[in-house]
């Protein structure tokens, strides 16, 4: 199976659908490896065509594309010979593969079509024939054709549910992969709050629902980040290190108090900021611990922490500028705190206590 | 002080929400669990079904089906039928299987994988009481040898096709910076661990189950010649291997074929299809170890011999050490 | 003038019926059947339903038997050559198990069969392997008990069977049919060649046939090809069949070592001109290590049975050339 036949379909936003044969012609039976070898050797392009006339019109008679179940016609555009001799042509451990590039010229191609490849019974190809169909900005489908199933059934171009809803987020890091790849850290960092950090979202809103006043909220926060920053870092550089089990449990300790305090303190207190630095400091290590199951970079990790750090930061702005939107037009109403402040500040604490429970369980059992 | 109803009500919510977790995980569709404290034992066989003196008068069956643990299957392919023999592995967890790899034979008629592995799905469901298990369909590498009958499983019901495409199987598994990365994988509770491993061929992927502890290595480690198309490649994934064999507890490296005989770095050439002196497949952290202390050795082409494998680096694929 | 032409028909005609042109002594090779294609196993070896041995009738006194590539590799050909009061049988296969590979009852069958249409009663069995590798003598034990048979693959035997100027060459007489024994080491120290004065075949076992041939002595190996050429010149050689094939219909292009399964390989003869071609390649490679690609087969010399010809000096493919990197 070294020299497995590939066929690509690729069919792109704007322009025509391209449909490459990838064979080893030398070994498929349809031109012998002495007269592949002298067409190969031909520099031009016409005549390498006229060369192989007989075998081309046998592909063209046997591989069938259909869309929406009617065969399509297919435009030669293009001939790629690889030979680097013809010993390596007969032998089948050193395959030459040449490539036979069509064109769909006649038909549009959308997400709703369905198209499916055949190799009819009167071609034999090296087998087995990876089919491959690289539509619009989707991900390629893959189909196998062997000598017993010569057709690759139906394929669905741009199927909306082809992938689920994580995919849509990794799609999305992916991208930005591509753009740049210290940004995709951003998103990562984005994704370890929003939707992976349940806990730092319950203690951010437990920050949220303390201070009726904005500028409190901020400043805490950004000490908060301040202080998560730091221990990350240092636990990534293998400064720190401390066992992750404590960590999370100390978290959803951190969330009781946070919610506690919120009862009990009508306004913020000068320690309170010192507690809210110690939390931090708390945080940054449990992130660490999930950022460990990702190996950073080598030569980039500083700016690949830096871009993690910045998403973070977005990830928690999210969830304030979220809860502001829920209720924050009532901040500064009477039954703010009975009615909206205390309540949430309790489900929280449950929320933290089951956390912590739970954590301790495992812990100890 | 805190107020009274101020605790009731946390409690309240606490204790609702741990019900809630403890109905979950008390229900019976996540019945089965699989803890990582410890390694949930298995057994090889004494001896693989490898093939026979006349290929034409095997009568051992087309698939050997072996049973690791409750949730473990290895599956060989007879050498009789193809001389590659390659191993294939079913895993199991709730309501899900992964199987990896295909074999070296397309036509059911001669290598029956799907009707093999739709049985080890129905018999292990009615045995632990699991329905509507949904079947992965994966890959250790993408070498057309060991996915020879994934058309086999195209029109299987319930099942997902990861992909033969390198892009395909990014996506599946979720590499955002493969090779140097590791996925977490959970497979109805059972948690894998999945890392690039690139070298013998540029999609490779290792597994990690924290349940059975065992570390599949594919092609890229195995008792036998290990052909290598991008040496720095082969040797940092090694080396990957090795640290992920530091961070989590090995029970045995398990991989795809047997190529070597019981004699120390004596092997049965390409092609042989009977294999009466086998070793057995698995290998041992102490094999890791040479694996990894080659890598930083070797550096021209050629055959290099080791007591459990050989690394034939840019060694054409036909030839052979027959005298 | 009638009456002559009578006289001529009938006299003709009883000569005819008599036999007087004793059927071993013609100037011209005899005709004979030959296959272009064998058994050749089958993609999946298990499930392989050939024939373990394959039959061919050459002519009437000549048969060619080969192994099924599905019970054993090798595949090795065997021949049955029949004279008015011995039979030979020239190498006994891969195979030891008479349950994988029949070669006794097989050949007692050819041997009956023979016997009731050429009206013979009694034949001595000659079994003869042309080497000692084990790819010609797995299957002599089937043939240890049987009566009237003398297996050659000792010294003792060889030199009682080949007759006095034995070890430098030697006859081997059928009754009528006439072989010429040859010595002809190089790959195998013990191997043998026969030439069948009759049908003119040169039997070469695994000294010469379409597929590798491992040189081991070569200066002994030179001598042989250089005797066997001398047959060539002097006689005039009809064809030349060798213990195997293992080169496929691709001109140069050879089945790796252990296939099970050979869909398109080489017909078997080799002609006298693929001789005269080994001869010059093996003065070539002069004892120096090398492999020598021919359409028809490849000389190596030096090397191992499994070598291969790309890392070495005759071409290197790209794949295997690349810069390696630390």
């Amino acid at each position: 199976m070294l020299n497995m036949t590939n066929l690509n379909l690729s069919i792109p936003t704007e322009g025509a659908a391209k449909l490459d044969l990838i064979i080893d012609l030398g070994q498929s039976g349809l031109v012998t490896p002495e007269f592949y070898w002298s067409s190969a050797q031909t520099t031009d392009g016409s005549e390498q065509e006229l060369m192989l006339h007989e075998a081309l019109s046998k592909i063209e008679e046997g591989l069938i594309l259909k869309v929406n179940g009617r065969r399509q016609m297919l435009a030669l555009t293009d001939l790629n010979l690889e030979a680097i001799s013809l010993d390596a042509i007969i032998n089948p451990l050193t395959p030459q593969m040449a490539r036979i590039s069509y064109e769909l010229q006649s038909v549009k191609l959308s997400t709703e079509d369905i198209v499916e490849l055949q190799l009819a019974s009167s071609i034999d190809v090296p087998w087995p024939c990876l089919v491959r169909v690289d539509a619009f900005a989707n991900l390629p489908a893959s189909r196998l054709l062997t000598e017993e199933t010569r057709s690759s059934g139906a394929i669905l171009l741009g199927l909306p549910g082809q992938r689920e809803e994580s995919d849509f987020l990794l799609a999305l890091t992916l991208q930005f992969q591509s753009a740049s790849p210290a940004l995709s850290w951003l998103a990562v960092g984005f994704q370890h709050v929003v939707p992976d950090g349940a806990d730092h979202i319950a203690f951010i809103l437990g920050l949220f629902f303390l201070s009726s006043r904005l500028t409190t909220l901020i400043g805490q926060v950004t000490l908060f980040t301040v202080a998560h920053s730091i221990t990350l870092t240092a636990a990534i550089f293998g400064w720190v290190s401390a066992p992750s089990h404590l960590i999370e449990i100390l978290i959803a300790a951190s969330i009781i108090y946070v919610a506690v305090d919120n009862l009990y303190e009508e306004q913020s207190q000068r320690w309170r900021a010192l507690a809210v630095l110690g939390f931090g400091l708390l945080h940054g290590l449990g992130f660490a611990s999930a950022l460990g199951s990702l190996e950073l970079p080598q030569d980039t990790t500083l700016s690949a922490l830096l871009f993690f750090n910045l998403g973070v930061e977005v990830g928690q702005l999210a969830v304030l500028v979220m809860a502001f939107a829920c209720v924050g037009w009532f901040r500064q109403q009477p039954f703010y705190k009975r009615r909206i402040a205390d309540p949430a500040s309790v489900t929280i604490a449950g929320v933290g206590l089951y956390w912590f429970t739970k954590r301790l369980a495992i812990y100890l059992f | 002080m805190l107020k009274l109803k101020h605790s009731i009500a946390a409690i309240s919510v606490a204790s609702g929400l741990l019900m809630v977790d403890l109905a979950f995980s008390l229900g019976p569709s996540r019945a089965l669990v699989f803890p990582e404290s410890a390694t949930a034992p298995g057994s090889f066989p004494d001896q693989w079904i490898h093939g026979s003196k006349s290929a034409m008068d095997n009568e051992d069956p087309a698939v050997q089906v072996h049973r690791y643990n409750d949730h473990t299957y290895i599956l060989r392919e007879n050498k009789a039928i193809n001389y590659e023999g390659a191993f294939m592995y079913v895993f199991f967890g709730n309501e899900k299987a992964l199987l990896i790899d295909q074999g070296s034979t397309s036509s059911p008629a001669l290598f029956p994988l799907r009707k093999t592995v739709d049985k080890i799905v129905s018999d292990w469901e009615s045995e632990f009481k699991q329905s509507n298990t949904h079947l992965i369909v994966a890959n250790s590498h993408l070498h057309g040898d060991h996915y020879a009958a994934w058309n086999q499983f195209v029109d299987r019901p319930n099942t997902t096709m990861v992909g033969l495409t390198h892009e395909e199987v990014m996506n599946y598994w979720g590499f955002s910076n493969y090779p140097n990365q590791r996925i977490e994988f959970d497979l109805g509770g059972r948690e894998f661990v999945i890392t690039g491993t690139p070298g013998h061929e540029s999609s490779e992927i290792a597994f990690y189950d924290k349940w059975t502890d065992l570390l599949y290595t594919g092609d890229m480690f195995y008792r036998g010649r290990l052909y290598l198309q991008d040496w720095d490649a082969w040797s940092a994934s090694i080396r990957r291997l090795q640290s992920l064999a530091n961070d989590y507890p090995v029970s045995h490296f398990v991989n795809n074929h047997i190529e070597m005989t019981n004699t120390p770095t004596i092997d049965y050439p390409i092609g042989t299809t009977w294999q009466p002196n086998e070793p057995p497949m698995q290998m041992t952290r102490a094999m890791l170890d040479e694996a990894v202390n080659a890598a930083s050795k070797i550096d021209q082409a050629g055959i290099y011999k080791f007591d459990d494998f050989l690394i034939y680096n840019e060694v054409p694929w036909a030839y052979t050490t027959d005298p | 003038m009638n009456i002559l032409k009578t006289l001529t028909l009938a006299a003709f005609s009883l000569m005819l019926s008599q036999g007087v042109w004793a059927q071993w002594e013609t100037d011209a090779s005899p005709n004979g059947n030959m296959r272009f294609s064998w058994i050749h196993g089958s993609l999946s070896a298990k499930s392989n339903k050939d024939l373990r041995i394959q039959v061919h009738r050459y002519n009437e006194h000549t048969y060619i038997l080969r192994q099924n590539p599905a019970v054993h590799w090798e595949a090795p050909f065997m021949y049955l050559l029949f004279g008015d009061e011995s039979a030979v049988l020239l190498d006994a296969g891969a195979t030891s198990e008479p349950e994988y590979f029949p070669l006794r009852q097989m050949v007692d069958s050819v041997i009956d069969r023979w016997k009731t249409a050429n009206r013979v009663s009694e034949l001595t069995l000659f079994v003869i392997p042309l080497g000692q590798d084990s790819s010609q003598t797995s299957a002599l034990e089937q043939f240890r008990n049987r009566k009237n048979t003398r297996i050659a693959d000792d010294a003792d035997t060889r030199a009682a069977l080949f007759g006095s100027s034995w070890p430098d060459s030697g006859t081997l007489s059928l009754g009528g049919r006439h072989l010429e024994v040859i010595p002809t080491p190089g790959i195998d120290p013990e191997a043998i060649s026969l030439f069948d004065t009759w049908s003119k075949i040169l039997l070469t076992g695994n000294t010469f046939y379409p597929g590798r041939l491992v040189i081991r002595d070569h200066p002994s190996y030179l001598e042989s090809l250089e005797k066997l050429q001398r047959i060539a010149s002097q006689s005039g050689i009809a064809s030349i069949w060798g213990g195997r094939i293992e080169m496929s219909a691709e001109p140069g292009l050879d089945y790796m070592l252990r296939s099970n399964y050979r869909p398109n390989e080489r017909s078997l003869q080799l002609e006298s001109t693929d001789l005269k071609d080994a001869l010059d390649i093996v003065r070539l490679i002069n004892d120096k290590q090398d492999i020598q690609i021919h359409d028809d087969f490849i000389v190596m010399n030096g090397v191992g049975r499994g070598a291969r010809a790309y890392g070495w000096p005759v071409y290197i493919p790209e794949m295997f050339r690349k810069n390696r990197t630390r």
